[in-house]
């Protein structure tokens, strides 16, 4: 399965032209929350084509503070309404001191965090009654590293239990960023709790940095990235297309969407051929 | 919290807002790109949400009041797209040095986020209703998704960096959600018909009895009448009420 990110940009020509297929959507839920009149009626439109994703930007996992736990139940209503497939979020914060800020910023990678984080998501987890889906996210500087990023996601992971999103775009900017072996990092993260991919353009801003910005078509070394990965998972895992910015026209976003699947049927195929002896 | 890791995201935190006092990190040229992209957010948010009152402050002030707020008020809603409704209340509760040059624009603020509230609104329950009415006693069901902003200065009427002191006034406009299209209509009102929409929307309330409640303002029972007949149809069209109980 490949799906894409529902934006209100596209949204009359993919609801009304064949252009653009996709298997399922993802949304923002706090693009939604509380949202009726015209975009009730289109995300509705939506719902009765497509299944829905959901990946939060608000929960501030790794806020300091706790989490919104109020915010967390209208999260939960708005999974029930929409029959929501998955919800996922982001490993980092994006709350400091009672302010939103609505970006995502990196957590320090240290004992101290990965307490907090770990409460936090537990208390999520209790809420939802399901596993919380954590996105690897991309940094450009990091503010305390007491351990590597892989040590600090499997640590978490195994005191909550909840599952991964590999963003593989993700992983290759932090690996141009911060000089590191992308297929290593991938290889270093417990595979077998990845339930979820995403996959997107980048910006390289210089030699030594590339900013996660979801506004340009997804590069090769990328797309190999994630072939790679889908080996090294060995299951059938929805990939999820990010396009947040500089739309090009929906031919070009359905193009993409053919190739990821050409790559993951390939790969899996393969896979299976070997599996019996072929 | 009181630990490390804590003073270590307070102060990433607060440069990103402010600007200042950048954070030790490990490149730290890259470091601004957080405070560049978290400040971007806020800045294309509220440049979306209020075209008319950046128009009439100019960029240089718009500028100046986006920082001084995003610097001082800790944002609240987890939905940014909310966002501009505690910019609005900012500004209406702060004192900024240019506030007395531009009279209405705690106004425009409002007036400008109402649009974007009524627009993006839950849906409110109504009562079934027919187009058709059988008698001058049929209850009117209004179109529940409206808001009212009383102004003294005609921002909805007129180009906003062309209303004087010579305009200042009493004025009323509502901002409805158009109940077919879910579009967004603004509509100048006097008075008299703030107050029949108010009463729709507090119960049941018939063609009769607004009849009744305008001749308070009129002796004149037949100019009543065709007043009353005229908003009525007036407000059918538009889906201000949407017809009669059934």
């Amino acid at each position: 399965m490949v799906g894409i990110g529902y934006r209100k940009e596209f949204s009359k020509i993919f609801l009304n032209t064949d252009v653009l297929e996709p298997d399922f959507v993802e949304v923002a839920p706090e693009n939604w929350l509380g949202v009726g009149g015209y975009w009730k009626r289109e995300l509705k439109k939506v719902l009765e084509k497509y299944p829905l994703y959901c990946h939060g930007l608000s929960l501030s996992v790794g806020s300091p503070e706790g989490i919104d736990k109020g915010f967390v139940k209208q999260v939960k209503q708005f999974l029930e309404d929409t029959q929501a497939v998955l919800y996922s979020e982001h490993l980092t914060f994006s709350k400091v001191d009672n302010a939103h800020l609505y970006d995502l910023l990196p957590i320090p990678f240290t004992q101290e965090a990965i307490e907090r984080v770990s409460e936090n998501i537990l208390q999520v987890q209790d809420i939802l009654k399901r596993p919380l889906i954590l996105e690897n996210g991309s940094y450009y500087t990091v503010l305390e590293a007491e351990m590597s990023e892989a040590d600090f996601i499997n640590e978490i992971v195994n005191r909550t239990g909840c599952e991964l999103l590999l963003d593989v775009n993700n992983v290759y900017v932090n690996a141009f960023n911060f000089k590191y072996d992308a297929e290593k990092f991938i290889q270093s993260m417990p595979l077998d709790k990845v339930k979820y991919i995403h996959i997107a353009g980048h910006y390289k801003v210089n030699d030594y940095l590339i900013i996660d910005t979801h506004g340009e078509d997804i590069i090769d070394p990328v797309y190999n990235l994630l072939a790679w990965a889908i080996e090294k998972i060995g299951k059938d895992i929805p990939v999820l297309l990010e396009r947040d910015f500089n739309i090009p026209e929906l031919e070009n976003l359905q193009f993409e969407i053919e190739t990821l699947k050409l790559l993951k049927n390939e790969i899996l195929t393969l896979q299976l051929d070997t599996e019996y002896g072929q | 919290m009181d630990n490390k890791t804590f003073s270590l995201q307070t102060d990433l935190a607060l440069y990103c807002r402010t600007g200042l006092h950048e954070p030790p990190t490990s490149v730290q040229e890259h470091t601004f790109h957080y405070r560049r992209l978290v400040y971007n957010v806020i800045k294309d948010t509220l440049k979306r949400a209020f075209p008319m009152a950046r128009k009439l402050i100019g960029k240089r002030r718009w500028k100046r009041m986006v920082k001084h707020f995003f610097e001082h008020h800790q944002c609240q809603t987890p939905q940014v797209w909310k966002l501009p409704q505690e910019f609005s209340d900012y500004y209406q509760q702060h004192d900024f040095p240019f506030k007395e040059n531009f009279p209405f624009l705690v106004t425009l603020l409002q007036y400008e986020w109402l649009e974007i509230e009524v627009f993006m609104m839950e849906d409110l329950p109504i009562d079934q209703f027919s187009i058709e009415k059988k008698s001058e006693e049929d209850g009117i069901i209004p179109n529940p998704e409206i808001k009212i902003l009383s102004t003294e200065y005609p921002i909805h009427l007129k180009n906003v960096k062309e209303i004087t002191e010579e305009d200042k006034g009493q004025y009323f406009v509502s901002v409805h959600r158009d109940f077919y299209t879910k579009q967004i209509q603004f509509n100048d009102l006097s008075y008299p018909f703030v107050e029949i929409i108010l009463k729709a929307n507090e119960g049941c309330f018939s063609r009769k009895d607004f009849i009744g409640l305008l001749d308070g303002y009129d002796n004149d029972r037949e100019k009543i009448i065709k007043l009353y007949q005229d908003f009525e149809q007036f407000a059918l069209q538009n889906t201000i009420f949407l017809g009669y109980r059934i």
